[in-house]
Parts: structure tokens; sequence; C-alpha cells
């Protein structure tokens, strides 16, 4: 089956400008970096940690993003890292670039499918695709705070108000974007608040024996601290 | 030469070159191995959800240095234990400083610090050297923005409770900071 050129979107395309646009010797220095450690890292934050010693963290982000964006691609349809590559080329070729940009690309492109290769690569992407591979993963979550009227028995003023809320939930599963709200009172406010402060000691006991085990951990969501 | 031609023939014999002859037609899988290239996820190799995720889990310099930010103005919302001579940021001047602070990230202007304000509300400060400039979300409703050398009167002016208020607001200071707006793309370029 002939190799088919990969779409790349407008993000995309200016994400792999920025990363041509690097000293090759900088990207060398950070796959070095990444290569040379000795512990099996599953965290975007750890790899991002070690790539920033090399590269400006904006740089990082936009490289990690194609980097883990590739490996879910070679992973899906199991492709090998060559023929990532190659087709990944051939979407570049569709770009009309500046002859400037193909040669900025060509000078790192080596360094970039060594990176896709890389065990602590490989491990991020798949850690990080397993911490989202749900049913239905949570978009955004809001509680909404709405006062009801109460009217008087005439329906003419208003004598008094209901203080009521929703949590209003939005999700994402494999049809697009959905929303749930459930209306919600004070004591159960209260009991989601408890149940989170809970949540949050219960990641950290568990984040604590993995580390006392000496394995990596990826607590999802941990970037955005 | 083509881009891929160039590419392949930086490894004339090694994988890449392999890859080539796929897109040339030349049967390289092993017999019955997934040889499907094509895609079907959305509109690139980075779904929607992996996309959303990974902006979570990696977010950009702007937004870690604003993180802070956000999170005193949540510390500012939970903690009501005042002294008793200032009073508490109230819920409208807290959502309002909120919403400046959306817009100072959004035009890559970042504040020094965050702190409640004596006169009742949230003040978001921006020190330079000996230059200073503030914006106060008030109890009172009012959004005043406050621009001082230290060597003059301070100017105070009020700033309209809208998103090209704030805009407006953020560009007056940014001028009067002198800087400039593209301060954050050049760290997208090399460190």
């Amino acid at each position: 089956m002939p190799l088919t050129p990969l779409r790349i979107s407008r993000q995309s395309e200016l994400d792999l400008q920025t990363v041509s646009e690097q000293p090759p010797e900088r990207l060398r220095d950070a796959y070095s970096r990444l290569a040379a450690s000795k512990d099996h890292i599953i965290s975007p934050k750890a790899v991002r940690g070690i790539l920033e010693q090399s590269l400006a963290p904006d740089v990082v982000s936009v490289l990690m993003r194609q980097l883990i964006g590739l490996r879910a691609y070679i992973d899906q349809y199991r492709a090998s890292v060559p023929d990532a590559m190659a087709a990944l080329s051939l979407g570049i070729e569709e770009k009309k670039w500046t002859e400037e940009r193909y040669r900025n690309w060509n000078s790192i492109s080596s360094i970039f499918e060594q990176f896709l290769s890389l065990d602590n690569i490989v491990t991020t992407a798949k850690a990080l695709e397993l911490s989202f591979d749900f049913e239905h993963t949570l978009t955004d979550v809001k509680i909404l705070t709405d006062i009801r009227p109460v009217y008087s028995p005439d329906r003419d003023k208003i004598i008094g108000g209901i203080i009521c809320n929703r949590l209003r939930f939005k999700y994402r599963d494999e049809d697009g974007d959905k929303s749930i709200s459930l209306a919600i009172d004070k004591d159960d406010i209260e009991q989601l608040q408890k149940m989170c402060a809970e949540a949050r000691t219960k990641i950290e006991l568990a984040s604590n024996l993995l580390k006392s085990g000496g394995l990596p951990t990826f607590i999802s969501g941990e970037g955005h601290e | 030469m083509t881009l891929v031609e160039a590419y392949a023939g930086a490894d004339r014999d090694g994988p890449s070159q392999r890859a080539l002859r796929i897109y040339k037609g030349g049967p390289t899988q092993k017999k019955g191995a997934p040889v499907r290239l094509s895609q079907d996820i959305g509109h690139d190799y980075l779904s929607v959800a992996l996309l959303r995720k990974l902006n979570k889990e990696l977010p950009s310099q702007r937004d870690r240095k604003f993180a802070a930010h956000f999170a005193k103005l949540d510390a500012l919302l939970v903690d009501r234990n005042w002294d008793g001579c200032n009073e508490p940021p109230s819920a409208l001047a807290l959502n309002r400083a909120r919403a400046v602070l959306h817009q100072l990230r959004a035009d890559g202007l970042e504040p020094t610090r965050i702190v409640s304000s004596t006169e009742g509300g949230v003040a978001i400060c921006f020190i330079r050297g000996k230059i200073y400039s503030d914006i106060e979300c008030l109890n009172s409703e009012e959004i005043l923005g406050v621009v001082s050398n230290r060597r003059d009167a301070p100017v105070v002016w009020e700033i309209d409770p809208s998103a090209s208020g704030f805009a407006r607001a953020a560009q007056r200071i940014r001028e009067f900071l002198g800087e400039t707006s593209d301060a954050y793309d050049a760290e997208r370029k090399i460190g």
C-alpha cells in the first residue's frame, strides 16, 4: 500500500516550523540528556524538565506536542518510525514551504526521528494515552448558583427567593462534546468538597506508594499545577 | 530532489530508504502485518482529545507564569480570615480581577503580584524598577487604573468593566511600562 502523506493542521505546521528553527546541536543536546536518563520516565512533566535544560520552555511544549502526537499515530496504525517520518515529510512537502524552511527541516529531521524512537518518549506517549483512555472524559465543570423567585399567592409580587445550584458537567465521548446538569444543594456541595480533599490525599498516597517501590509516576493532570 | 528523497538520501541503506520504497509502491511490510497509514482520526495526527490533554499536561510558559496569579485569586476567595482593618474582596471584585487577569494573559502582560486592596477589593500590581502601575477591582464596583513613576503624582483613570475596557487598560499599562507585545512570541524562538 502506498504511503499516504500525513495531514498536517495549521497548528502542527507552525509547531514543526518552530522545531525546525532550533539549532540542530541544541536538539541533539536535548536528545542526549533524555536518552541518558537512567530512570524510566512516563510523565510529560518529567520529560519537559529534562528537555528544558537545552531548549526554551515553549519550544519544549511544541516539540513534545508533536512527538507525542506522532507516537499516538504510530501506535494507532502500528506504523514504524521511519514510515511515519516519511509520511510526515510527504505531508510537509504539500505545505509549500520555502526552500530555507525545507533545509531547516532536513537539518533536524534525523534528530526528530531519533526522538520518536526514544524509550522515554515511547513510554510517556503511551502513559498519556492511557491516562485519558476512558469512554467519557470531563472537559469542564462548574457550579451555577441561581435564585428562583417565589411569588405571592396572587402572583403580583416576589415574596422571596430559593437559592439553588446546578452542577454542570461538560464531557466528551466518541460522538463529541456533551453536557449534563445535576441539581445539588448546599449539603451536596459540602460533601463534594470533602470528597475532593479525600481524593487529593488518595492521589498522594498512591503516588508515594509507587515512588517507595522505585517506580515512576504520572499523575494525570499534574502538568497544570 | 523532493523533500522525501532528500530525507531518504541522508540514510541510503537505512529504514528511511525503506519508507521511500513503500511510498513508491514497493512491498516491504511483513505478510499479514497492518499497513494502513491513511488517517481517519480527525483533521490531524493530533486528535482533538489528545490535543486537549496535551495542552493541559504541557501548559505554555505563559500559562505557567499566570497559574500562580490565578491561584492567588483563588486563595483570596477562600481566605476569609481578615484582620478587621481591611474589607475582604467581594465576589464581584474577585470575578472582575479574574477577567482582567485572563485579558492580561491573552496579551502576555504579566503582573508582579496580586494583593487585596486597602480600599476593599483586589489590586493587580506591576512593578518594573521604579515604575509602578496597578489595576484595582474595588468592592465599590469601580475598576481603577493607576500609573506612577514615583516622582510625579500618580495618574488614575476609571476602566470600563468590559473586555475592550480591560484590553485598553492593559495596552496603556504596557506602554507605560515600556514593554512590547511580542515579548512572549520571542520565547517561542531560541531560548
